[in-house]
Formats: structure tokens, sequence, C-alpha cells
């Protein structure tokens, strides 16, 4: 209880404490220290690095071990791939370019992750004729909102009208400025609560531990 | 011919060098609000002759008493120079500058000016309207939070989003398929990922109850050994610590698409009956939220990154808009302190609405300095 509870506590509300200090205070000694924990943080990435490498080993192989899923397969794959690429990785002449290792990054992996992204494309555009069906009066303005915006983009829009483009910029530069800053207001008045919360110990769900 | 011509203009420079000494002016401060190291240094020149002849400026420095030598080669055009290269904090420095021709020949250079000292400040005065700010809003926060806990009845209304959470793992539940959470892509110490994990804590014990299933594929690690706990702990805090499955909790990849591709995946084999998509996100929200669609899915988005709640309000039955995802955790509780909090949060921004109308409504009609209360500097 005490190690899960009470330090991570203790820890966080003197790390809370040190932010809120170090954003208001440039001098050097504060500085130091703060880059010292950024430091430190980073150790604990890489330490935490290797845990969810073993979480995901130990998973995949429950997977592939398990007779009874149909899609064990997948997880062997996962498997192989992670082991090869170790392997490639600490005994295949490195990782540096034109290194086997490098090789396999930039002609499996990087493709791949192309592949992904510009699966967005085809997504936009059936989120889009989701978004656009005229169900409600505000449906219908976001409707009308997109179509200008749309035309407003290609040439055909200024050839319609010259107020086309002009009535495009107006409603991103204002409604939507003015929408999005309103957003991230309530959102960094949030944050200054959560954090606070969190900081306080007033909200300990991130503190595991507690048991019954 | 071009060596000799350049010869002329810098001898009939260095004899006419000493009539510059009233037309250049360096001067040099301790650079404001930093840690220190740094000098501030600016020069007017006032003879426009002078002025259309430079063509490079040179700084020297020396410390205390020593020998000038030069730090750094500036266009004619420079008037400032921040030097923060090896400087020691309360120690003089003497300056000058030394003015080329075309050719790159010093032709004048400016009597010693100083001495300049640097020293480190420890509040940064530009943050002084963001800390009485800062201030407010935690003492606003703070009286409502004690309010709250003193028993004082505070409404807040109902987020459509956190009442359909029960009813989405109730469904789950049900049809006999699991639930699929992501917590986004954001690093433990990110507010979203913080607040992600209050809601999951809260879904952990409702699944748990209702022996359901949850997978939890995770993009960082640290933020995969918290969740492990608080899941684990949730199903402790329910009396039921045997039905939870460490398989379900797992961390999947820190690669941005292929954490996309891999819930994707995961959602295409396993057609859950409830997404929740609760944290940060970037590009992949829409990836997520598309393919969960196709599943046939209820789906529960929340986050704070602004330019994807347009792709969750589409593609998502209920959405958390920003500041909602924080509120969330503190909803699903019954903790009066977290709900104090949210209404401290909610009288923290009328007190900012009503400033900002204030402050520009006197822009307008003209105070001055309302621009360095707004954005600091």
């Amino acid at each position: 209880m005490f190690l899960k509870k009470t330090v991570p506590f203790l820890i966080t509300l003197f790390m809370g404490i040190m932010s809120f200090t170090f954003y208001y205070v440039p001098h050097q000694m504060v500085q130091d220290v703060w880059d010292k924990s950024v430091e430190w943080s980073m150790i604990i990435a890489g330490g935490a690095m290797a845990v969810g490498a073993i979480s995901m080993i130990r998973t995949y192989i429950h997977k592939s071990f398990n007779r009874t899923n149909p899609n064990r397969y997948y997880s062997m794959l996962t498997l192989i791939s992670l082991t090869a690429m170790t392997v490639i990785g600490l005994f295949g002449g490195g990782i540096e370019p034109g290194s086997l290792f490098d090789t396999i990054f930039t002609s499996v992996l990087s493709p791949l992750e192309s592949t992904m992204f510009s699966l967005l494309a085809f997504y936009i555009s059936s989120a889009a004729f989701r978004s656009f069906r005229l169900k409600s009066f505000s449906a219908g303005l976001l409707l009308a909102a997109a179509l200008l915006v749309m035309i407003a983009q290609i040439p055909l829009g200024e050839v319609i009208s010259p107020w086309i483009p002009k009535a495009k910029d107006w409603l991103l530069n204002y409604p939507n400025v003015a929408a999005q800053r309103a957003i991230m207001i309530g959102i960094a008045i949030g944050g200054v609560s959560t954090a606070l919360k969190i900081i306080l110990g007033i909200d300990k769900s991130v503190f595991s531990g507690s048991g019954k | 011919m071009k060596k000799f011509s350049s010869l002329i203009f810098t001898i009939g420079f260095f004899i006419l060098g000493q009539t510059f000494a009233q037309d250049v002016t360096l001067n040099g401060i301790d650079t404001p609000d930093d840690k220190g190291g740094s000098i501030d240094l600016s020069w007017a020149i006032s003879n426009p002759a002078l002025e259309k002849s430079i063509k490079g400026i040179a700084v020297l420095r020396s410390e205390g008493s020593g020998t000038f030598s030069e730090i750094k080669t500036l266009g004619d055009y420079e008037r400032t120079y921040a030097d923060n290269g090896e400087i020691k904090n309360n120690t003089p420095y003497y300056y000058q500058l030394s003015f080329k021709d075309e050719a790159g020949v010093v032709f004048f250079t400016t009597e010693p000016a100083g001495p300049f000292m640097s020293a480190p400040q420890w509040f940064n005065s530009k943050k002084i309207a963001n800390l009485i700010f800062a201030i407010v809003s935690i003492a606003i926060i703070l009286i409502f939070i004690r309010l709250a806990r003193k028993g004082k009845d505070l409404y807040i209304r109902h987020l459509a989003g956190v009442d359909a959470i029960e009813d989405a793992v109730g469904r789950a539940t049900e049809m006999g398929k699991p639930c699929v959470y992501s917590p986004g892509i954001d690093p433990i110490e990110s507010i979203a990922t913080l607040a992600s994990i209050s809601i999951l804590s809260k879904i952990s014990q409702t699944v748990a109850e209702y022996d359901s299933r949850m997978i939890i594929p995770n993009f960082d690690p640290v933020v995969y050994s918290v969740i492990d706990e608080v899941v684990r702990d949730a199903y402790i805090k329910t009396g039921r610590p045997d039905a939870y499955k460490s398989d379900d909790v797992y961390f999947l990849t820190n690669g941005q698409f292929a954490y996309a591709s891999g819930i994707s995946g995961l959602m295409a084999r396993e057609t859950p009956a409830a997404n929740f998509f609760l944290g940060f996100f970037m590009a992949e929200s829409l990836i997520l939220a598309e393919a969960g669609s196709m599943t046939g899915a209820i789906q529960i988005a929340g986050t704070d990154s602004i330019s994807q709640i347009p792709f969750f309000i589409v593609a998502c039955d209920y959405t958390l808009i920003g500041e909602e995802l924080y509120a969330a955790g503190a909803l699903m509780g019954d903790d009066p302190r977290l709900k104090g909090g949210i209404k401290g949060q909610d009288y923290v921004k009328l007190v900012a609405m009503i400033v900002l109308v204030v402050l520009f409504t006197l822009k307008l009609f003209g105070v001055a300095g309302i621009d360095k209360i707004l954005v600091g500097g």
C-alpha cells in the first residue's frame, strides 16, 4: 500500500510542484533540476520499453500456442518478425544506413506504414459521406459550410463568384477559429483542474494498488 | 586595381575613423527573464554615410580587462545581438563592434562599451498575468472541491457519452463480445492519457462486475505498465481478481500507423461490441474510428486533440469533446471532490470569459498594454 500508493503520490506531488516552479522560474538552478528529471524520465522510458516488449512477447506466445485461436498464425508471424529483426540488428551488421536491418526497415516497414496512412483518404471520403447526410438543421449548416469550403478550394469557386473564396476565408478565419479557441481555452482550464486533482491526490485512479 | 581601390577606401576610412566614434552607440543589458549566461547587445548608427558603407559587422568581446576577440560576424543590417556563448554570470564583459567594407576589411572599430554583466532571474516577469490567472484558477477549483467535500449539492450536467459507457459495456456483455479500449498515443505525462486512465479504472470495474471482457492494446510502454496495474486493481476492487486476464492488456507497438493497423486488425478479427477511443490521437483517429464503425460496434470516443475531434464526431456514436474527456472520470465516479473540481473548472471558465470580454473591450477603446497582458512580453 505504501509503495504502491503513497510513494507514487509523493513523487507526483513533488514533480507537480517542480513543474509549476520550472514554468515560472528561469534560474539555472531550477532548470538544472528539471533537465536532470527529464534525463531520468528518458532512462525510465528505456526500462519501460523492455517491460513493454516482455508483455508483447508473453501475450503473443500465449496466443500462438492457443490451438482454439484461429488467428494464432498472426501472432506467430509477429514473434518471428520480432525475433528476426532483433537478430539481424544485433548480429547482421548493425542498423546503419545500407545494412540489412535498415534495408528491411525502409523497404518493408516504411511502405506498410505509408499504406496505412494512405487509407486515410478513403476513410475521409466515407466519413464525409456519413456526416453530410441532411438529418437536422445543424447537419444542414455543416453540409452548406463544407460545400462552400470545397467549392472555394477549386478554381470553379472563383469562376462561379469571387465572393465564394472570400466567404470560405471568412468561415475558416472567424467562426472556425473562434470555435477552436473556445475548445482550447476549455482544454487548458480542464487541464489545470485535472492536474491539480492528480497532484494533490484527490484523483487517485492513476495510483493503483489500493485493492479493496 | 580592385585591391588598390579597396586599400584607398580603407585608408580613407581609417583617417576618418575618429569622427565615426560619435556616430555609433553600443548598449548592453542582462537578458531579462532568463536563466543567466546571456547579454543583449544593441547599437544605433546615426551617420547615414557610415551606415551605407558597412558591409559586415564583427562583435568583439573581452572578459574583464582581457583582450578583445571576435565572437560573431553579422550582416550589415543587424542592430542587435544576444551573446549567450560562454558567458559567466556576475562577470564584467566589454564589447566592441568592428565594421567591415566590401572586401571584408575592418575600417572602423568602436570604443569598448561596458562593463555589462549577466545574472540569472528567479521569476519570469513576462508570465505575471499567467501566474495570477493560474493562482485564481487554482483557488476557485480548491474552493469548490472544499464545498463539495462539505456536502454542498453541485449541479453538473450529464454527458451523453459518459451515460452511454455503461450501456455499451452492458451491450457487449449481452452479445458475448469483447470491448476494445485505446488510451491514445500520448505518453503518461499527458493530461489526456491521465484522464483516459481515470475513465478506464471506472470502465474496468463495470466490465469486471458484468463479467465481460475488455482488450486494451497500448501504444506507450509506460502507459501500458500503469494501465495493467489500474485494470488489475479494478478487478480486485470488484472482488474478482481471478477474472483478470493479463493477455488482454498488452503493449502493441509504438509505431503510429502500426498501432492503427494492429487495432484495426484486432477489431476485424474480434468484432467487438463496443470500442472506446479515449485519449490523445493524431492521424490514426479516423483509421481506428472507421475500422471500428465497419464492425458495427457502438463507439465512444474522446480527445483533446482539436484536429481529430471532427473525425471522431462523424465516425463515432458519442464523442467527448476536449475538456469533457477530463471530466468523464469524475462524472462516472461518486467522489464529490472530483465533481467539485469540475464545478470549479466551470467557474474558472466564467472568469476567463469575463476577463477576455473586459480586455477586448478595453483594447477596442485603445487602452495600451492589453496585448502584453494577453500574450505576455
